[in-house]
């Protein structure tokens, strides 16, 4: 029997092609309603510049933005599914391809000498299920928002709305607003940052918790708007996850997304 | 003065400091001619070398790490959107100096950067992550400079047309959106923190 590995190299390739170059349409129509809804003209003329781009990417097949990211791969695997190739290799083989093909900006680098990486740039983070499927979701994750990203180990008792709320001011129009806040409360120090990442393969059309809507009114209170620019739109989504942790401990993560929210899936029997 | 239906303002770059004069927060500018990539890289790379290959006089500098593949002898620009300004924030004081007159990029600069405007350079906001946008208005890839920093820190000179829009959000006067927008968000950050302060 042929190994599964070509097959999911191609899912993979395919998959990261299609978030680089077309923005997933929950998103779409988030801008277009705070489009709809922005009171701030300068604002809404971000907006609709940001909408006419994704409507140029979307007819050539290329990359929204040219800073093509760091692609993170959730993957799961169900317990019985046949992995008959070595996963980290086939990811690295298939980032590859996609960035010859699409194509994507080589832009790795070693972190002390800042010298040219040649390998694929690529994050992995996997997970056991029941049953033989092997899942993938992919999110692209640029530095402008990477890198107003943060992580605090809080006082057991304190409140995690002023850490959160002063995040995001803290990073203005960094992070190419309209962003996505992933929010991830509890578990341990890299746990926390896990949950709040993986809250952004979430869709921005799923129904809200009081909590989520009670600090995305906070934040879109602030006016940072888009591009940092002003307006009433800083974030279109809020999205918590929470995790039990040590009755000593309050790790809270803020993992900011831009409006670029380049995300795709894919499952394959195996 | 009512701007909506006036026809869009073209510049052309190089780009005199009595050219950028009128312009005020707030304006809604292109820009045609030559632009210059640069960002952290390429920064130190400028400030270092006492034999510039290309003059920084009147210059306009984009801060973007363009996608473009080589093709045979040509180059192809893929997508070419603006990068964050603030990680320049440090070196553009001397940029300036060295006679820069416009700078483009997104999410803004630091209140340190407006000062050293004084009368000769300003800061166009063009949207961030519209690289497509971007691609559309770059005629051609004029040339490439420290190429040995890698295809997304080189400077690439490119020849634009009616590139844009470009907001003016720092003019040359050093007035600044980003710095009226965050004042503003911050009483309301503190004014936020503070209600929940008291609602524990």
């Amino acid at each position: 029997m042929p190994s599964h590995r070509e097959a999911f190299i191609l899912h993979v390739a395919q998959a990261l092609q299609e978030a680089e170059t077309r923005l997933p349409r929950d998103v779409t129509r988030a801008l277009a309603n705070a489009a709809k809804v922005e009171s701030n003209d300068r604002a809404k003329e971000q907006i609709c510049t940001i909408l006419e781009n994704v409507k140029l990417a979307g007819a050539a097949g290329l990359p929204m933005c040219q800073d093509t990211g760091v692609p993170i791969f959730f993957v799961e695997i169900g317990r019985e599914a046949n992995i008959d190739f070595g996963l980290k290799e086939a990811l690295a083989t298939a980032v590859q391809r996609a960035t010859d093909a699409v194509p994507l900006r080589k832009h790795a680098v070693y972190p002390l000498t800042r010298r040219s990486c040649d390998e694929p740039l690529f994050d992995m983070i996997c997970d056991v299920s029941e049953g033989n499927r092997l899942s993938v979701a992919v999110l692209v994750k640029g530095a402008g928002s990477e890198n107003v990203s943060a992580l605090a180990m809080l006082e057991p008792l304190q409140d995690v709305r002023p850490f959160v709320l002063n995040t995001i001011w803290e990073s203005g129009g960094k992070p190419c607003p309209p962003i996505i806040v992933g929010l991830g409360i509890g578990s341990t120090f890299d746990g926390c940052a896990r949950l709040a990442k993986r809250t952004l393969l979430r869709s921005l059309e799923e129904d809200q918790s009081p909590f989520e809507a009670e600090i995305l009114e906070q934040i879109n209170e602030l006016g940072i708007g888009p591009m940092g620019l002003g307006g009433d739109t800083t974030a279109l989504r809020v999205f918590v996850e929470e995790a039990p942790c040590h009755t000593a401990m309050l790790p809270v993560a803020v993992a900011v997304q831009c409006w670029a929210d380049r995300k795709a899936r894919f499952s394959i029997k195996l | 003065m009512d701007r909506s239906n006036a026809m869009p303002t073209v510049l052309h770059a190089p780009i005199s400091p009595a050219d950028i004069a009128p312009f005020k927060i707030g304006d809604v500018v292109y820009i045609s001619g030559v632009l210059y990539t640069a960002r952290d890289k390429a920064h130190d790379r400028m400030l270092a070398d006492p034999h510039l290959p290309f003059s920084l006089q009147d210059a306009c500098i984009y801060h973007s790490g363009p996608l473009i593949v080589k093709e045979g002898d040509t180059y192809r620009v893929v997508s070419a959107g603006p990068t964050t300004s603030a990680r320049m924030n440090a070196q553009t004081p001397s940029i300036v100096k060295q006679g820069v007159t416009a700078i483009i990029g997104k999410g803004g600069m630091s209140q340190e950067v407006a000062r050293s405007f004084a009368g000769r350079c300003m800061y166009l906001a063009f949207t961030g992550g519209c690289g497509m946008l971007a691609r559309e208005k770059i005629v051609e890839v004029l040339d490439v400079y420290y190429a040995e920093l890698g295809a997304t820190e080189a400077v690439w000179k490119l020849k634009v047309l009616n590139f844009g829009p470009l907001l003016v959000a720092i003019d040359s006067r050093g007035d600044s959106i980003y710095e009226t927008v965050r004042a503003r968000s911050h009483e309301r950050l503190l004014r936020l923190i503070a209600e929940r302060k008291r609602a524990l």
